[in-house]
């Protein structure tokens, strides 16, 4: 009889565990979405919106007056890196799924893909490092400048960051389409390509796009690397071989000298705001694109 | 119209098809029979060069389907293929929509864009599918239902205009309702194709063919009219099948 009881507590008591840490995940979400927008609001309240949308200078520490917060240099300099290193991510991961999980044989397979998913381990320290001392002089030499610490460099950097999710997902989703597909495919007299462009690709998409955008999430949310091996500068950017310091960059730089509730303060929320805004939006967009691929399926 | 000789098949050491030699009439519909792991889907597989993608696969022996040596590794597969179209045991249509299905081999094989819409519509009306879905041709093909699906295959596989047609027990994943409505189509199509079925439905065989192969443990124990198959056998073997003394 005693035992039936205990039982029931433990029951009960796993059953209050499990909920508690369901509320628990939720509620640290809410609150720090809670603190950036309080924060933001805060910050809104000194400076109008519009100013720090259309300001073309991030120059806060000029003192009193004249220091302006213009989000669009950072802005572009987060976006300008993430998407260059999106362009050399994306063909070289989905090249390289495609290639792991439709030529290699399973020998190959056995080893490639473990030490794919080794190079997500390296620490973002050790990547910063690599792109000082190897990708930088490389680029410097390579087309010619001064400095090779610049928004291309950062690109590669998080290429290399964001490769592992974007092949390890994508070889999931490429390997898990149907083989009765390929063979349709290559009963209509189909060549392998046209049935990877035409059929495996298109199945996998959904999964793809997961891919995609994790490495893409991992790529802007980035601080480390780009802090180590973008330049910092505070310019706006004009091209790739320009020096750049993006978003978390500069909340990593400033923050830790940065007086409390001041203004300036303020602002280092409300970019962490708009970086949080960014990447709602891209999920959400994969989400969308996702959905209407699926309802195929 | 397709004439196998000396044909065996080996996975790794394991032989699983044993000198058949067999020839296969135009315009006729030849079923495959025989107790599951006979090797008739492995067979019908070698007609249009789908072992390809198999790996430690070994064929020795001749196919030739209207003059072109199928096993030689100079044949273009895909011309091959586009004349030896296949249905498969579950329908598996492509995630895309209905038109999509049916405009796909049209499109890889470089058809004009003029002429697909026109293809797409005669295909689906051919496999008696174009009546239900002709309001829905953009809706995805996943939402019809398997028997309409398993037509919606059908109607991918005319639609490149192939002469022979290979279906590898188009129907046991269907009910009978469907499946009646695919054998009937299958009568309809004999005009215009060479078709080969396998099955594993005896009564399936006495409906739909013309032609009856009996095969067990890898062998062609039997070949005849279907009538004669299923009628007065020959061999003791194929008599105790098709009584179904075992299978």
């Amino acid at each position: 009889m005693n035992k039936t009881k205990a039982r029931v507590r433990i029951n009960k008591l796993f059953r209050f565990l499990f909920q508690f840490s369901g509320l628990l995940c939720i509620s640290i979400l809410l609150g720090i979405f809670g603190m950036l927008c309080y924060n933001t609001i805060a910050f809104f309240t000194k400076i109008s919106p519009i100013d720090f949308i259309t300001a073309t200078q991030w120059a806060p520490s000029s003192g009193g007056d004249t220091s302006t917060y213009g989000l669009l240099p950072l802005l572009v300099s987060t976006l300008l890196v993430t998407s260059g290193s999106m362009v050399l991510a994306i063909p070289l991961g989905i090249g390289t799924a495609l290639f792991m999980s439709e030529y290699a044989g399973a020998g190959m397979k056995q080893w490639l893909k473990p030490t794919i998913e080794m190079l997500a381990a390296i620490p973002s320290v050790v990547i910063g490092f690599v792109g000082i001392t190897i990708v930088s002089p490389l680029i410097s030499t390579l087309f010619g400048l001064p400095n090779g610490l610049n928004a291309l460099n950062g690109s590669v950097l998080l290429a290399i960051m964001a490769l592992p999710t974007i092949i390890t997902i994508s070889e999931d989703a490429i390997h898990a389409v149907p083989q009765s597909l390929k063979e349709a495919s290559l009963g209509l007299g189909a060549t392998y390509w046209q049935t990877l462009r035409g059929v495996v690709l298109p199945t996998a998409a959904p999964g793809i796009i997961a891919a995609v955008m994790l490495g893409m999430g991992r790529a802007i949310g980035e601080t480390m690397t780009v802090l180590m091996a973008t330049g910092n500068t505070l310019a706006f950017p004009k091209s790739f071989f320009d020096s750049i310091r993006t978003i978390t960059a500069t909340i990593a730089i400033e923050m830790g000298e940065v007086p409390y509730q001041t203004t300036h303060y303020y602002a280092l929320f409300a970019i962490a705001f708009v970086l949080f805004i960014i990447t709602m939006l891209v999920n959400i967009l994969a989400e969308h694109i996702a959905n209407r691929i699926r309802q195929f399926q | 119209m397709i004439q196998i000789k000396h044909l065996n098949l080996y996975f790794g050491t394991k032989q699983v098809l044993k000198t058949i030699d067999l020839e296969i009439a135009a315009h006729k519909v030849t079923a495959l029979i025989g107790p599951s792991g006979c090797g008739k889907s492995t067979l019908l597989r070698t007609l249009n060069r789908m072992h390809d993608l198999t790996p430690d696969v070994r064929i020795e022996g001749e196919i030739e389907v209207d003059h072109i040596d199928v096993l030689s590794p100079q044949t273009n597969v895909h011309q091959l293929r586009k004349k030896v179209g296949m249905v498969f045991q579950k329908p598996n249509p492509f995630p895309k929509s209905i038109y999509e299905n049916v405009a796909y081999g049209l499109k890889i094989n470089g058809f004009a864009k003029g002429k697909i819409d026109e293809i797409v519509e005669d295909s689906l009306r051919k496999s008696y599918l174009f009546e239900e879905v002709k309001d829905k041709l953009h809706e995805p093909a996943t939402r019809l239902s398997g028997g309409q699906q398993q037509r919606l295959c059908i109607a991918r596989t005319i639609a490149v205009h192939p002469q022979i047609i290979l279906m590898d027990e188009p129907c046991s994943a269907l009910d009978p309702i469907s499946t009646g409505k695919i054998e009937e189509l299958i009568g309809e199509l004999r005009k215009d194709y060479t078709i080969v079925i396998v099955t594993h439905n005896m009564q399936q065989a006495i409906r739909v063919s013309d032609y009856t192969v009996f095969m067990y443990l890898g062998e062609v124990i039997e070949f005849s009219s279907t009538e004669a198959i299923f009628q007065s056998p020959t061999k003791e073997l194929t008599k105790n099948y098709v009584k179904g003394h075992f299978g």
